[in-house]
């Protein structure tokens, strides 16, 4: 989180590039796989320590991504590491694919049910969620929590519905309390 | 025993429970970055405004959004951060941050945000939301401070006067009796109260020890003075957040009455250790520091809280119209009205050139400056009467006052710098000898001991003997117990010509029962001097 403001710069620049170059979608897919690869501890490591040097941070970097990502995603990666901003790769890589959905409209929401959900519901939250939020797709992040006893949690952006049984009991308790 | 009925205990509850909204809504959150120093960075929370009331989740805790940054908010925290992790909920209210005000907060402690702290359970009765944080009236609604605020403190009043709507600042030194004057004033206020015209009073105690509010609670109560006081206390163990609104909160209160066309008299005690709360919160915010390390805002945090005083135009209409006025008392709003303010400012040894107090001394009408050599060496209140100003008073003071008392600042300041040349010992000649003879027993007849204030027409009485240098006979020494024969010889025998002069009124008449009776009791006084 801390380093959200030069993720949200390089992010964009990267954004437009790709946009010019039309090699949006790919750039995307490119950024997914870089987020998932610097959860490897190892890897992850690597880009936050000050230690290791540039052009080993690159080299490692290049023999993981080639082949596997597109050549903008490479050149960046190598940018980022010359400029000594590798500890903010998967913040980038965040930022990226949030600017994506937006830009697609798409939405990522995450949901809290006590029990999971079945297909019928599931669409009919998707369904009501892009009515409300005028948005083309809906990403559904199920996720099942047993303490909140009952009823859902939804929350998209920085909106949160709260209709579990949790927050009724709750809201009983301060009342009466 | 009593019998249990079931359905009795149900329906209780159900009336308990019946403003619970079990409806769940879309609420606006944000995650907590980090939190400790009484502050908490915020990401999310998109909408927020600035000032407006956010709650965190799985707690009690309140807190103000104060910045609103690029990725982040800085809020400021309302209590205690226990039990708050990094990545906890905090939910947007939608509210600007309020106090519930009313008649009833009368004779209460309550703290910053309207939460009663004196034990005696919760305010019941019509309360109103007043914001904390409010525009002053513009130049339309207001109109010039024309009606006495009568503190009965005899150098105030006679020479430094303070009307209804004035702002008055005192400062002086630590232990000079600064807190001292305006709790008396708030104990003289008790006759406006019992004529059926209070001047609301409420007092602010921002960062003083929880001692010292109780001992003034307590005087005030004995006085019989608490009927209409409202004590603000923020103490020096309160969360800087707390300490720094509460002024705020005394302002919202003032207000009320103010726009309800009642007096109200609100005192911040005192606004240095407000300032010293601010800074604190303002550097953990990462705000730049400025001089003495204070935020580059701290005239404003000021300005805006004492311009919020005012004499409000006494025609209805007008007054209805005023700016910013809160919807829940638009329907009774009325002219007329008025808030006085009496900030405080300490000073360190005497320097009221460091940038607090000239800034308050800057913002406010006037100010009263209470001196420690004065103080130790007897002269109580410890008024500075010669660098003491009050702007806009004097077209406030009633007539018979400004009348008698006119010349008493000019004899003072002569008396003063002729007291100097006094010290050498060396011969003076008969008219400075007159001067510093009138000089000292006017200071003797000026002083007055604590939480005794003196009505108006008393005090007029007594200056005019000191003025007209009706005791020249009488020895300094026994100056006091003169002024108490003669304010009793008057109370009993002339009460009349204390109506008038209390009425404003000075005719010749009464100024001969006046000079009659002083030289009637004073003589009294030179005989005993020469046994």
């Amino acid at each position: 989180m801390k380093n959200k403001r030069i993720a949200q710069r390089y992010a964009k620049a990267l954004f437009n590039l790709a946009m010019e170059q039309k090699v949006f979608e790919q750039t995307k897919e490119d950024m997914k796989y870089l987020r998932d690869l610097s959860q490897v501890k190892e890897y992850g490591n690597m880009l936050k320590n000050p230690i290791v040097p540039v052009d080993k941070k690159q080299s490692v970097s290049k023999a993981l991504l080639e082949n596997k990502v597109g050549e903008l995603t490479i050149r960046f990666v190598t940018l980022i590491i010359r400029k000594k901003r590798s500890y903010a790769l998967p913040e980038i890589a965040d930022a990226f694919v949030e600017m994506y959905n937006a830009y697609k409209k798409i939405l990522p929401v995450d949901l809290y049910t006590a029990v999971p959900i079945d297909n019928t519901i599931r669409d009919m939250v998707i369904e009501k969620i892009k009515a409300q939020t005028f948005s083309n797709e809906v990403l559904l992040n199920e996720n099942v929590d047993k303490e909140i006893l009952g009823g859902f949690i939804l929350q998209y952006k920085d909106q949160l519905y709260d209709a579990s049984v949790r927050r009724q009991l709750n809201e009983m308790r301060k009342e009466l309390i | 025993m009593a019998e249990i009925n079931p359905s009795e205990v149900s329906a209780i509850l159900r009336q308990q429970l019946s403003g619970l909204k079990s409806e769940a809504q879309l609420d606006e959150v944000g995650t907590v970055l980090e939190i400790g120093d009484g502050i908490a960075r915020v990401y999310g929370l998109n909408n927020a405004q600035s000032a407006e009331l956010v709650e965190f989740e799985n707690s009690d805790l309140k807190g103000i959004v104060l910045n609103l940054e690029e990725d982040n908010v800085g809020i400021v925290l309302l209590g205690e951060a226990e039990n708050i992790q990094e990545g906890h909920i905090v939910k947007r209210t939608g509210r600007i941050s309020t106090i519930n005000v009313g008649e009833a907060l009368c004779g209460r402690v309550i703290n910053s945000v309207g939460e009663p702290i004196d034990g005696k359970g919760n305010i019941e009765g019509d309360l109103v939301e007043m914001p904390l944080e409010r525009r002053a009236p513009g130049v339309i609604y207001r109109q010039p401070v024309n009606e006495p605020l009568q503190t009965g403190i005899k150098p105030i009043d006679s020479m430094i006067p303070i009307g209804r709507g004035q702002r008055e600042l005192i400062i002086g030194d630590r232990q000079t009796g600064k807190s001292t004057l305006p709790i008396d004033t708030i104990i003289n206020q008790k006759e406006n109260y019992d004529k059926g015209e209070p001047v609301y009073c409420i007092y602010v105690a921002v960062g003083q020890k929880g001692s010292t509010v109780a001992q003034v609670e307590k005087t005030l109560r004995d006085h019989g003075a608490m009927d209409y006081t409202i004590i603000i206390s923020a103490t020096a163990s309160d969360p800087a957040a707390m300490q720094f609104y509460a002024p705020y909160a005394g302002a919202a209160i003032g207000e009320y009455f103010r726009d309800t066309g009642r007096s109200a008299l609100v005192v911040y005690d005192d606004l240095s250790k407000q300032a010293v709360a601010y800074r604190e919160v303002s550097l953990l915010l990462r705000r730049p520091p400025g001089r003495e390390a204070y935020p580059g805002d701290v005239f404003y945090l000021h300005s805006r809280l004492l311009e919020r005083s005012s004499k409000i135009i006494e025609d209805d209409s007008v007054a209805q119209q005023m700016n910013d006025l809160p919807e829940s008392i638009k329907d009774r709003a009325k002219g007329g009205g008025s808030l006085t303010a009496l900030p405080i400012i300490e000073t360190q040894a005497g320097d009221v050139a460091a940038y607090i107090p000239t800034n308050v001394i800057s913002i406010t009408d006037g100010q009263i400056f209470l001196e420690s050599d004065l103080f130790l060496s007897g002269v109580r209140p410890a008024i500075n009467v010669g660098i003491s100003v009050s702007r806009v008073g004097g077209s406030a003071q009633i007539k018979s006052m400004k009348k008698i008392a006119g010349t008493l600042k000019l004899d003072q300041a002569q008396f003063r710098e002729l007291e100097a040349f006094a010290k050498f010992g060396s011969d003076l000649d008969k008219a400075t000898q007159a001067i510093i003879d009138k000089g000292r027993r006017n200071v003797e007849i000026l002083k007055q001991d604590q939480n005794k204030p003196m009505p108006v027409e008393q005090q007029i009485a007594i200056i005019y003997c000191g003025t007209k240098g009706l005791v020249q006979q009488v020895p300094e020494k026994k100056i006091k117990a003169f002024e108490k024969d003669f304010l009793s010889v008057m109370q009993e025998q002339h009460s009349d010509v204390l109506e008038t002069l209390k009425a404003g009124k000075l005719d010749d008449e009464a100024l001969q029962t006046l000079e009659n009776t002083a030289k009637e009791v004073a003589s009294k006084y030179e005989e005993n001097s020469q046994e």
